[in-house]
């Protein structure tokens, strides 16, 4: 995992990181008051949703979600060279796409695929996988980096999405992700109210 | 592996088989040839003249290849010996497998049971694989293995075509009131080139048939073969690609049952206890 | 619940929990597709729905938006889709258990990509098994059908 961090954290792009940062708290129209301690409490519950391998397996950098889970000894890249599609669509390529075997509801056979509505990965600028928590809290930030969204978008996309929603359901015996869409709604909520501030990267 | 045996009727015989050598049922058993089940199963106008050949008065020419096909090829491969002799193209054939039968025994597939390499040609290697053979054929084992199904057919497949052909020429040679000798086969037909006359396989094949089987079977040349030691097309890939029901799954019976075995989700664990009383209840 | 399989319309009696694959061969007769792993694990019951490969086994019939096609749909022995000649041609099947649900992913992968390269094949293919190892033969089939089809044959 460590291995992983390291290599999947160019310097350079926390460098770039950075005035994205600035720039969306200076948009910001009330100015809140930074309570950097509730922030970051907050931060960390929201963290530990998107760092949990219900979400983070496909929110990758590369072209390959992951499969985890204790009967896989730990982490490794989805089978049956499962990509993101030569398109970058997320939705896998011609002849093999995701929702070839990922319906809209969980299969009830052990092992079988999990589902939901417009199972896809993310697009490759949102990689939560083996990303610190500070780099997941600037790119979180980051318009170019997650699809243009306000925080508050984000609030609402991850309590009323489907997919997202699916992470805390996930079916069979596959470990949801922490807390559930409402809380985590919450939690973004409470951050953005204490200022939206992220852990200093190490 | 399809047994037809009966338990009783193998110890016998083999206890008999162990007998080295010189126990006279077992030589008059090894001797005596195994009915062809084909008699008991022929279609209207359908004649057969041993286990592995049937052609009907429409000239509809069946090959039986007795081995469990399973990618291996080795329907085609059988056919092909069958074939070969008869002298039709495999493009003419229809190939079956054939019922469960004595007759489809596998002599090869324990002839290498014994501690020797295949190519080890040694007398005592050789002595154990005729022994071992013996034994296969008190067994009656229609087995499929061992890469043993093309070594046990490559004789018995040719004489079966190379007999079945001499007898469709006798016939022809009566029908025509000319000489055997006189007439040449190809794709199906019987030609008397002398006087131009034809008369399909099918023509014959009843009275051919009924003919008794030639004492001695002529097999062709291996600078004659036309199909042997050629790359042949398989003759079961038209149904592979187009979903054809040839695989056990897809076999419907009237009244089937559906039984399925209940698996423990994890390896090597075992069941602790199980309620079979409803399942015991269920009428059929 | 109303089912269209190969251009036919079928009224069948099913959960919609049932797998789609349950449906097509016990409902419906349709045994070209396969039962393999019954987990979307090994291809063998792919078919299409609304042109896009699906595994049948673990798609619940109730949620088939579509008309489905299955290895049945897309030729007949006397007019065989361009990817069922390839595979003839190049003698691909062995033991022929998955080749149902291979032929259906090459088909859906040249309804999109007309000249695929051995990536595009790589990718497309790699969810469907083949345990007898047909895998180059295969490739090769998908580039001749490729050929085929371009040629409108």
């Amino acid at each position: 995992m460590k291995k992983l961090l390291i290599m999947l954290t160019p310097a350079a792009m926390l460098v770039l990181a950075a005035p994205f940062a600035i720039a969306q708290e200076s948009q910001t129209p009330t100015p809140v008051t930074v309570d950097a301690a509730k922030g970051l409490s907050e931060w960390d519950k929201i963290y530990a949703v998107f760092s949990h391998p219900r979400c983070a397996d496909c929110h990758v950098a590369d072209d390959r979600p992951r499969w985890s889970g204790a009967h896989y000894g730990g982490t490794r890249v989805h089978a049956f060279n499962v990509q993101r599609g030569a398109d970058g669509s997320g939705f896998g390529n011609p002849g093999l796409r995701c929702t070839t075997c990922h319906f809209s509801s969980n299969s009830n056979a052990l092992h079988g695929p999990p589902g939901a509505d417009n199972w896809h990965l993310a697009p490759a600028e949102m990689a939560w996988f083996g990303k610190s928590s500070a780099e997941i809290c600037s790119q979180i930030k980051d318009p170019l980096r997650n699809g243009n969204r306000s925080l508050k978008d984000i609030a609402l996309h991850v309590r009323d999405d489907k997919l997202v929603a699916w992470g805390w359901a996930p079916g069979s015996d596959r470990e949801p992700a922490p807390g559930s869409a409402e809380a985590t709604y919450q939690a973004i909520e409470n951050w953005i109210a204490a200022g939206a501030s992220c852990p200093v990267a190490q | 592996m399809a047994s037809v045996g009966k338990i009783a009727r193998r110890t016998f015989l083999i206890g008999a088989a162990a007998v080295a050598g010189g126990v006279a049922v077992g030589y008059y058993y090894y001797r005596k040839p195994f009915p062809n089940p084909l008699e008991a199963e022929l279609g209207k106008g359908e004649a057969t003249f041993n286990p592995y050949v049937k052609i009907g008065a429409d000239n509809t020419i069946t090959i039986v290849a007795p081995r469990a096909e399973m990618g291996q090829g080795i329907s085609t491969t059988l056919a092909v010996m069958v074939a070969e002799e008869l002298d039709v193209g495999l493009d003419r054939v229809k190939v079956e497998h054939g019922p469960a039968s004595y007759a489809y025994y596998n002599a090869a597939i324990l002839e290498e049971g014994g501690p020797f390499a295949f190519f080890d040609e040694s007398m005592t290697a050789q002595a154990v694989r005729s022994g071992l053979g013996v034994v296969g054929k008190f067994l009656a084992l229609q087995g499929t293995g061992g890469s043993a199904s093309t070594r046990d057919g490559f004789d018995k497949m040719r004489q079966a075509g190379a007999a079945a052909r001499q007898m469709l020429i006798a016939a022809a040679a009566q029908k025509l009131g000319v000489a055997a000798a006189d007439l040449e086969t190809a794709d199906g037909s019987i030609l008397h080139k002398p006087s131009g006359k034809s008369l399909t396989y099918g023509a014959v094949a009843a009275v051919a048939a009924a003919m008794a089987p030639p004492a001695e079977v002529r097999l062709k040349d291996r600078a004659d073969w036309k199909l042997l030691g050629k790359p042949q097309k398989r003759i079961d890939m038209l149904a592979k690609v187009t979903g054809a029901p040839i695989f056990g799954i897809d076999v419907r019976l009237p009244d089937m049952l559906y039984g399925t075995v209940k698996m423990s989700p994890r390896f090597w664990s075992r069941p602790v206890k199980a309620d079979l009383s409803r399942a015991e209840k269920m009428t059929v | 619940m109303r089912l269209t399989v190969d251009g036919q319309s079928f009224d069948i009696d099913a959960d919609p929990d049932m797998p789609l694959l349950w449906a097509l061969r016990d409902l419906i007769g349709k045994t070209g597709p396969k039962f393999g792993c019954g987990i979307a694990a090994c291809g063998a019951c792919t078919v299409h729905v609304d042109g896009q490969p699906v595994r049948s086994c673990s798609l619940p019939v109730g949620q088939v938006n579509g008309a489905v096609t299955t290895i049945e749909g897309i030729g007949t022995a006397g007019r065989l889709h361009p990817v069922q000649q390839a595979w003839l041609e190049e003698q691909v099947a062995q033991c022929g258990y998955c080749q149902a649900g291979q032929i259906m992913s090459a088909v859906a992968l040249l309804d999109e990509v007309a000249d695929p390269s051995d990536a595009d094949i790589d990718n497309a293919m790699g969810g469907n098994l083949c345990r007898c190892g047909t895998y180059p033969r295969i490739r090769s089939a998908i580039k001749k059908a490729a050929a085929l089809k371009t040629a409108g044959l």
